[in-house]
């Protein structure tokens, strides 16, 4: 708690602080009263600290207590809209900390932080990934206050509750959970706000490092959803998710989350349903595609040549017969080659990247086919299964692991190699659960009311009939979150 | 071993259909099948047949939701008899689940992939399908359904130039001699009574499995018995794999043929199969031990006895031979339906008084 005797407060948030110099503490007069004005450089605006505490504060004349003093930094001067008061050491720092000024008032054990933040922050912008066509630019920032402004901007009604909590023991990181309340199971929203009170984490530094602990531990998918889009959150929101936006990341999180989102757009809402149908169910071949045709080619090209058409097999014969590799070895090498360029296109400035590809993708592809070391039809099959994991970004990473697994034992065993493996992932993806809910929903288990916007999306006089409640309704004697 | 959940009516019900089909489509050598306008008799009389086997577990759904295989009938003997009567069955049907998958993918396109490593990889399948759940294999399992259904449709598209309705003649009986002997065969490949007996405790509306299963499967059977015998003729008795010819002659231009992927569905159902044999006799034993561990040793048993069974009938068909032979009167079946009914009339019937009073 905070002592009455001001003194004795500095040399308490001094040790506290173990003379850090960024704490800034400025010693004062109003009204004949000591007082300190306790802030972090950088961390404030110069001219909202000026106006709206230094100069009310010390333009204060004549003799005032204490008390008075007090009463009027809480009623009478024109501060700031932010203001409450502190009492201990821990959330005066924690205060001036996220850019408030703290007024600590001799003779009074307690503060008063004035909202008066000013520190740089990024404007907002287009996102960079999940970029769409039509509808909004805007992405979420680093800044928390920003960014649940732009989902309160989007939902004015008091069903939205954003309740924010620190977490972190030394970041002590801004967390906020969202939810539009009458959509939301109370069940799930309980299980998610006792995960974040338990995250045993003491640094919190993105949303990336909160996601672990909201999702099950599967090697290989991911329960919990990430998106820059405030569009895209609200409408997760409203569908009864549980939304957590973490002060300095630009991705909100959101649970549970489906495998079949992972196809699904923001554009998709904007076309014509026919539209929609058509390019979601282009987004499933694609993903099919990326991770099974080099495989599948491997497979066919060592073990079943007598499933390819013949014309072709002439043609890929030919052209195998020309490369010192085998099918399985020269996949394999592509694969890592187009992998190890796209790790490097993704860390490089974006210039040097461009020029990464040009040189990868155009000058070594072309070479290596003309030098021999693999055949053009190996090389066309790998950068189409390549691009059309592009189309499911969400799942790219999956898709690399997946791809290789089909390249090896498709090379290895054949077309039993890659049925066992598309067994074995067909379990893991149905295995998952994500609060309860499967993971493969609605399509397995399969829901009528939700396959309205799965692989066909229904009018949008067809979806306002009713409100998209999945994940209110609890599956019977499954929903344990 | 596996994370106990409870799964949906459709998805317990697609399982079902889907083992029931993979039965239909990979016959092993010597079974007695013919095909002609006569199989459409056979497939519908044959599931008139399930159906009204069926009746006694309708009943039970009914009164006992939570299911037959409970820990509440410890100890009781004829609850003892029911259990070994339907473990033996049950290996039985596990064992022939894996000869017929093993030799259907040995003498078609995975002709040349070797026991060793068709049973190693089987097996690795099925210990992860278990570990993983019977919520998770009953979702993979309509998954493979849906495969399954968009393979036969891609089939017809592929063979719409091919198919000639007037290779169908009006007849419903051409044989009469084989007809009985056809009819029983046909019934007695229908052992997901045993899995459905054993596991629909564990399902959500477990009454609705039992109309969507003979449906769906029924649907299926005859779906494909009417593409072979329009697109075949008269040829489709010479076939012993019909559906799997079929799916030789489909060329889809990008494919000279699609049997590859045939086979792949039919392997997965198998696992399918294996998984759900192995949760019914999880949940026998669970049923008379309470110590866990002892449940997944016996349960891991199990799953390796069928596996090593099959292996050996692969080896030695003359040993399957007379367990097959039983199998085949269809007799395991009907017993298969009444015993757990006359193991829990008692309790059912002291229910019925105590709710009177």
């Amino acid at each position: 708690m905070l002592d009455t005797r001001l003194e004795h407060n500095c040399i308490d948030l001094l040790a506290a602080m173990r003379g850090s110099s960024d704490l800034l503490l400025k010693r004062a007069k109003a009204g004949g009263v000591d007082v300190c004005f306790v802030t972090f450089g950088g961390q404030t605006d110069a001219n909202k600290l000026a106006n709206l505490v230094f100069r009310p504060l010390l333009s204060i004349t004549g003799e005032v207590t204490p008390e008075r003093l007090a009463e009027m930094i809480g009623s009478e001067l024109p501060a700031a809209c932010e203001e409450k008061t502190v009492d201990t050491v821990e959330s005066v720092l924690g205060a001036a900390m996220s850019g408030e000024c703290v007024i600590l008032i001799d003779g009074i054990g307690k503060g008063f932080a004035i909202g008066v933040q000013g520190f740089e922050t990024r404007s907002v912008t287009q996102p960079e990934t999940h970029r769409n066509i039509r509808g909004s630019r805007e992405g979420f920032v680093e800044t928390l206050t920003t960014n649940i402004s732009l989902v309160r901007r989007r939902v004015k009604s008091p069903d939205l509750v954003i309740r924010t909590m620190k977490l972190g023991k030394t970041s002590v990181t801004d967390v906020c959970l969202c939810c539009i309340d009458s959509m939301t199971d109370k069940k799930l929203l309980a299980a998610v706000t006792e995960r974040l009170r338990e995250l045993p984490l003491s640094l919190i530094l993105e949303s990336g490092y909160v996601q672990p602990f909201l999702e099950a531990k599967n090697p290989l998918f991911s329960e919990a959803g990430a998106t820059e889009r405030p569009d895209v959150f609200v409408s997760k929101l409203y569908e009864g998710r549980i939304g957590v936006i973490v002060d300095g990341s630009p991705f909100a999180l959101y649970v549970p989350k489906l495998f079949s989102e992972n196809f699904i757009t923001l554009d998709d809402y904007l076309d014509k349903p026919l539209f929609t149908l058509f390019i979601r169910l282009v987004r499933y071949m694609a993903f099919l595609i990326a991770i099974l045709l080099p495989g599948f080619y491997v497979a066919l090209a060592n073990f079943h040549p007598e499933l390819i058409p013949d014309a072709l097999l002439r043609n890929l014969a030919a052209s195998e017969a020309l490369t010192p590799y085998s099918v399985l070895t020269e996949c394999m090498i592509l694969d890592v080659f187009y992998e190890i360029m796209r790790e490097a296109g993704l860390r490089l400035p974006s210039n040097v990247g461009h020029a990464v590809s040009i040189v990868g993708g155009i000058v070594i592809g072309d070479i290596v086919v003309s030098a021999g070391l693999v055949g053009a039809p190996m090389l066309l099959t790998v950068a189409i299964a390549s691009i059309s994991g592009y189309i499911v970004s969400d799942l790219s990473n999956q898709i690399s692991v997946m791809r290789f697994a089909f390249i090896v034992m498709g090379g290895l065993f054949g077309l039993f190699g890659l049925t066992v493996t598309g067994f074995i992932f067909c379990v893991c993806v149905c295995s998952l659960r994500s609060y309860g809910y499967p993971f493969t929903m609605p399509i397995s288990p399969f829901s009528r009311k939700a396959m309205r916007d799965t692989f066909a999306r229904a009018g949008w006089r067809e979806l306002s009939r009713s409100d998209p409640d999945i994940f209110r309704k609890t599956e019977e004697g499954n929903n344990e979150p | 071993m596996s994370r106990e959940t409870t799964v949906g009516a459709l998805e317990f019900a697609a399982a079902l259909a889907l083992t029931r089909v993979f039965s239909e489509a990979t016959s092993l050598p010597g079974e007695y099948v013919t095909y002609g306008m006569q199989r459409f008799t056979v497939v519908i009389v044959s599931f008139l047949l399930t159906a009204a086997v069926y009746i006694p577990l309708y009943f039970l759904t009914c009164n006992i939701p939570s299911g037959i295989f409970s820990p509440d009938r410890r100890g009781k003997a004829l609850h003892g008899f029911t259990t070994a009567f339907f473990g033996v069955f049950l290996l039985a049907g596990a064992a022939d689940t894996g000869l017929r998958a093993h030799y259907y993918a040995s003498s078609t396109v995975f002709d040349s992939a070797p026991s060793w490593y068709f049973y190693i990889f089987i097996g690795a399948a099925l210990t992860f399908a278990v570990a993983s759940g019977f919520g998770a294999v009953s979702r993979t399992a309509l998954l493979v359904a849906a495969a399954l259904v968009m393979l036969f449709v891609l089939m017809t598209a592929a063979l719409a130039g091919e198919i000639k309705p007037d290779r169908l003649y009006p007849a419903l009986i051409d044989d009469a001699q084989t007809f009985p002997q056809e009819v029983i065969r046909e019934f007695s490949l229908n052992g997901e009574l045993l899995i459905f007996a054993a596991l629909y405790g564990r399902v959500r509306g477990g009454k609705r499995v039992i109309p969507l299963y003979l449906g769906i499967s029924c649907a299926m059977i005859l779906a494909m018995t009417l593409l072979y015998n329009t697109v075949f003729g008269y040829l489709t008795s010479k076939l012993d794999y019909p559906f799997y010819t079929l799916s030789s002659v489909s060329d889809i231009t990008l494919l000279h043929r699609i049997n590859g992927i045939d086979v792949m569905i039919w392997v997965m159902a198998a696992a399918v199969k294996l998984a759900l044999f192995t949760f019914a006799v999880r949940a026998l034993v669970r049923s008379h031990l309470r110590n866990a561990a002892a449940v997944n040793i016996i349960t891991a048993g199990f799953a390796l006895a069928a596996l090593g069974l099959s292996w050996a009938f692969t080896k030695r068909p003359e040993l399957f031979a007379p367990i097959k032979a039983l199998c085949e009167t269809g007799l395991p079946l009907v017993i298969a339906a009444l015993l757990p009914l006359a193991d829990a009339l008692p309790a059912i019937l002291r229910k019925k008084r105590s709710e009177r009073i």
